[in-house]
């Protein structure tokens, strides 16, 4: 079966959530806040992020489209459109 | 190393280590310092941090790892060129006191490398492979300071044993820039990482050692300078921290690192963090100058420090096409460089 690339990317980033969360967590769904539902803290959001840029291949963010994420789907969002190249960076888990 | 210091906050005991380092003590007493602060790194258990090692995020990683190779080519850097400054010193007892932090050094070298074997930064590699492999990936301007400026410096030195305006501008290179300026924002900037994670008590251990090493290599660079500009050698220390605050300040910026873009509410605290530890770094430095005798050129030193860290965020920004976060704590250096304000109108 073939996966879509935005799967591979919702796959990725959402067992990297699971994983780097504070919270002793087995999933993650669209509408979790990463904050207030996931219980990430400024240090580990930074963590996160260096995380999430390792893995895929992201342009330049402007700081007010960075201050919009707040949920496990506006990062999806943000990672899916950011590039059709940014698909071929995510590492297969 | 009381029990008594071990509940202590280690930004505090840090700030208690370094309380010696502007004492103006001779060379005699820092000896006897010497005696009483001895040390070794094979009483630190070091393989006890690797199961936090292995914990860290990656910023954080990548944070610790970039500090501790940096100390450690510059540990290794100052043990090679200390021994031209110990065979110009004016005096028998500076030339005693010089031995004792020759052995400082080294220990310093054997302790980051042995910490970096012991939590699997490296299998097994020597100290000179690990020094070539890594020199490779130090930045421009660290290589350029550690391994240009300081043996040229230091070299000066070596081939006219009684040029005493040579052996000063040494002095101001090894102890007053590299020990009182980098050296120290580096361990605050260890000791800070590993609260902010609360892990890795024996690096913090061991950089609180090589801290209060440095205040006894401080305070012996500090006295000697002050007799140096008291006899008339004020130029060669004033000429050398004026050449050198470019690298400084891009040794401390590293504008080739990038910082995670996708957060920036989140690096708030981190950012002022460093940026405080830039203007620690100046402070630092403008302290020692006073203590010299050096008040009157304070005023042109901060204004080089300021182009000086404008210039590194500037080059952060060529480099990755966005401006550094800092930017935003430092709205005066971005105006006057035309830098984008992250965050910000400017």
């Amino acid at each position: 079966m073939t996966v879509s690339p935005e799967a591979r990317i919702r796959d990725t980033l959402r067992s990297l959530l699971v994983q780097m969360s504070p919270k002793d967590i087995q999933s993650v769904s669209a509408d979790d806040r990463l904050v207030d539902d996931l219980g990430y803290d400024s240090l580990t959001l930074i963590e996160l992020a260096v995380a999430i840029e390792d893995r895929f291949d992201l342009p330049a963010i402007s700081e007010e489209e960075a201050m919009r994420i707040r949920t496990v789907g506006d990062l999806e969002q943000f990672i899916a459109s950011s590039s059709g190249s940014a698909v071929t960076g995510a590492h297969s888990e | 190393m009381g029990k008594e210091s071990k509940d202590r906050d280690p930004v505090e005991e840090l700030a208690v280590e370094l309380a010696g380092a502007d004492s103006l003590v001779g060379p005699v007493e820092l000896f006897d310092r010497w005696e009483r602060q001895w040390w070794t790194t094979r009483e630190l258990q070091m393989e006890d941090d690797r199961a936090d090692w292995e914990q860290l995020g990656p910023f954080t990683l990548r944070e610790l790892r970039l500090r501790l190779y940096q100390f450690f080519l510059g540990e290794a850097a100052v043990t090679r060129t200390l021994p031209a400054l110990t065979l110009a010193a004016p005096t028998n007892t500076a030339q005693c006191f010089l031995a004792t932090q020759a052995a400082d050094e080294a220990r310093h070298t054997i302790f980051f490398w042995r910490y970096l074997r012991a939590v699997g930064e490296t299998d097994g590699t020597d100290v000179d492979t690990l020094a070539e492999q890594w020199s490779i990936d130090a930045s421009a301007s660290h290589s350029q300071f550690f391994d240009s400026e300081l043996v040229r410096a230091t070299e000066a030195v070596r081939v006219n044993l009684s040029d005493r305006g040579a052996w000063l501008a040494g002095i101001t290179i090894y102890h007053l820039l590299t020990e009182a300026v980098l050296a120290i924002a580096g361990q605050r900037g260890i000791v800070r990482t590993a609260r902010r994670v609360r892990r890795l008590p024996v690096l913090t251990r061991g950089a609180l050692n090589v801290a209060r090493d440095e205040s006894r290599h401080i305070a012996f660079g500090v006295r000697a300078l002050r007799e140096g500009v008291h006899e008339g050698h004020g130029d060669a220390v004033v000429g050398m921290v004026c050449e050198q605050i470019p690298l400084l300040t891009s040794i401390l910026v590293s504008p080739e690192q990038r910082l995670p873009q996708l957060v920036p509410g989140a690096l708030g605290s981190f950012v002022q963090e460093i940026s405080a530890s830039w203007d620690a770094a100046y402070d630092a430095l403008a302290k020692r100058l006073r203590l010299i005798g050096l008040d009157d050129v304070v005023g042109d030193v901060d204004r080089r420090w300021q182009r000086g860290i404008r210039d590194a965020l500037e080059d952060y920004q060529v480099r990755h096409g966005v401006a550094h976060p800092a930017t935003m704590l430092r709205p005066a250096v971005a105006a006057e460089a035309s830098l984008p304000v992250a965050g910000g109108s400017a």
